[in-house]
């Protein structure tokens, strides 16, 4: 109580308006259901239900019980609200809330409008980082608030009618950079955990301002708007098991994050709401279907690099410039996967509510390290014999733009010079477009020698998994337009045709088709298999590239099979 | 939880484990040197802090300041 009552009197020292997310437990303390309803009256606070598993469900977090323990838990955290504070909730949440949960909250209280129902990106890494007991998986799903859709809680709704009816935040935000590389509960918004990673140096936290700044800078690409709060819970600011510094440091850090974005109001930079409040103005600013993008750099390792992601009803994207400009992660939402989590979940993914990738070159290898490349995007470029891969070639971001909702990376030429001393000067460029449909342009700017042979390849090579290992291709079949040519046996087998006009993957156990569809006429497409030591598919689309040919495009469409 | 006797109730971390990002608590045995329970360290204290500040080393950028205006041109 003591560290509840330092954030109380920091928060309302500075005239912040905060949200309190209270359990059962101290929605039935009397005492302490008084004192909130005095800031709550006299500064402004939100009162919000955190839901918490109970006894009879068997403990654990509220998003892995059954269904019929989340409906009584939902109705009994609901009622000893309505019965504290003498009205409905308008904000709900926990870690993870899953499709199931969010539907049984709109349906017993439909005045809630805003869910804390994700943590971005967490998952694999922080199971690792807690010494593998760390069972919350929540990756692939958006870095700041969403309209989750029904049918899986963090894939964003495609419209109304695909709508949960909540409007999702994650709980904190998390490194943009980081939260693709590394363990990312340590590099977020809350500066307790950063002193845990270790990111701090006593009383100096730089780190702490530039996580805020970097998600302010976001607001440059997505029309004015960007998002960011800190949520941090009492026990984290007097003695917590995993911080080494000294109490006064991790509260003098707190309390210096809260008087910088106390500055950057009085500034006129940010605006400091409630929770709920917050959902109202996102649903008047943010129609559903929008994308977000984010432009990440590195603000913390010193490595220089730069990721984009994109984010809309189709998939979430990051490219990643330090491998060539390659997708790095891609989560085909279009295809609609459904799922909710809890024992009474689908068998074998009753933890997952992580929204399955196809391309993770983090957990499934990406450029080639070891044994063969993993899962990835590139441009491979031919002559004489010699190959060339993009992903061998840094780049960085040279201009974003969007218009409606179709989103432009450009990414900075790049020079690949062949051992025979020809030299290719190639820039890449992203639309992603709605529908989930991506265009891949590759502009040959230059040739040293216009008349030397040159063949250049989109290659996708993808898979489809929620965490590092792979799951069962038995069921995976891949075509040729439109014609089944290879049920995936882990054989290796490729089926190869010139002229053709499109090759693809059908996974049926998420829902999704994968398709490469040259846009500019294409000499050859092939689609391949994998082995179980290699447990892929790949799609590749060549292209003679002669002194005509300026550009290549190539659509990679990620699509919802037919029924 | 580890055991840790010391006064200030700090429980610290194996800095080997936490050199792959893995919190493991480190404990105090009868030599008075902390031990991991998940792998091979053995050190006194003093080693103990010295590894965090190596650790600490791979943040290039922990004690710059980077406000928005530098982010934008970064």
């Amino acid at each position: 109580m003591q560290m509840y009552e330092l954030q109380r009197k920091t928060g309302h020292d500075l005239g912040f308006k905060s949200t309190i997310f209270l359990g059962l437990d101290f929605l039935r303390d009397k005492e302490m259901v008084e004192r909130f309803k005095a800031d709550r009256d006299n500064y402004g606070d939100e009162i919000a239900v955190w839901l918490t598993s109970d006894g009879k469900a068997g403990g654990g977090q509220v998003w892995l019980i059954r269904k019929e323990d989340k409906k009584r838990v939902v109705k009994n955290a609901i009622d000893a609200y309505i019965e504290a504070f003498g009205q409905a909730p308008k904000s709900v949440g926990n870690y993870v809330m899953d499709a199931d949960l969010i539907e049984i909250v709109k349906e017993y209280c439909p005045e809630v409008e805003a869910c804390v129902a994700g943590c971005f990106e967490e998952g694999v890494k922080v199971f690792h980082g807690c010494n593998n007991s760390w069972y919350l998986f929540s990756e692939g799903m958006p870095w700041g608030p969403w309209y989750p859709s029904k049918t899986h809680s963090v894939r964003p709704a495609k419209n109304e009618g695909d709508w949960a009816g909540v409007v999702a935040v994650p709980h904190l935000s998390r490194d943009l950079v980081l939260g693709y590389e590394n363990r990312n509960d340590f590099f977020a918004s809350h500066p307790a955990n950063i002193q845990r990673g270790l990111a701090n140096e006593g009383y100096s936290h730089e780190y702490d301002y530039n996580l805020c700044d970097q998600y302010r800078l976001q607001k440059d690409f997505n029309d004015g708007m960007s998002y960011y709060q800190m949520h941090v819970s009492p026990g984290w600011l007097s003695r917590n098991f995993n911080i080494i510094d000294p109490d006064e440091i991790t509260q003098k850090l707190y309390i210096e994050t809260l008087e910088y974005i106390a500055e950057l109001r009085d500034k006129g930079e940010v605006e400091i709401v409630t929770f709920s409040e917050f959902a109202k103005e996102y649903k008047n600013q943010v129609p559903i279907g929008k994308p977000t993008v984010a432009f990440a750099k590195d603000i913390l390792m010193g490595s220089g690099k730069q990721y984009y992601w994109v984010c809309s009803p189709g998939y979430r994207l990051l490219v990643d410039t330090f491998q060539g400009g390659s997708i790095g992660d891609l989560r085909p939402y279009e295809g609609e996967y459904a799922a909710v989590t809890g024992p009474d979940a689908e068998k074998g993914r009753y933890l997952y509510n992580t929204y399955p990738y196809i391309i993770q070159s983090q957990y499934r290898t990406g450029y080639k390290t070891h044994s063969t490349d993993g899962s990835r995007t590139t441009l491979i470029m031919s002559h004489n014999g010699e190959n060339l891969d993009m992903c061998d070639y840094n780049t960085t971001v040279e201009d974003i733009s969007r218009a409606d909702n179709n989103c432009r990376l450009a990414l900075k030429p790049v020079e690949v010079k062949f051992s025979d001393g020809l030299t290719v000067k190639i820039q890449t460029v992203y639309d992603f477009m709605e529908g989930g449909s991506i265009l891949i342009t590759r502009k040959i700017l230059s040739k040293s020698d216009n008349n030397a042979e040159l063949k250049i390849q989109e290659y996708v090579k993808a898979c489809y998994g929620f965490i590092e290992y792979p799951e069962d291709m038995k069921d995976i079949t891949l075509y040729c337009d439109g014609e089944k040519v290879i049920d995936y046996t882990y054989r290796n087998t490729q089926f190869k045709k010139q002229g053709a006009k499109t090759v693809s993957a059908l996974i049926p156990d998420i829902s999704t088709e994968v398709v490469l569809k040259p846009e500019t006429k294409a000499d050859l497409l092939t689609v391949k298999e994998g082995n179980l030591f290699s447990p892929f598919f790949t799609l590749i689309a060549e292209y003679n590239a002669d002194e005509s040919l300026k550009e290549v495009k190539t659509w990679l469409q990620i699509k919802k099979p037919q029924a | 939880m580890a055991a840790n006797k010391e006064t200030t109730g700090v429980i610290y971390k194996c800095p080997l484990c936490f050199n792959t990002y893995i919190d493991v608590p480190v404990d105090t045995f009868e030599d008075g040197k902390y031990h991991c329970v998940k792998c091979g360290f053995v050190g006194t204290k003093e080693e103990l802090l010295q590894k965090y500040a190596e650790f600490r080393d791979r943040y290039k950028l922990r004690n710059t300041r980077i406000p928005l205006e530098e982010q934008r041109k970064f």
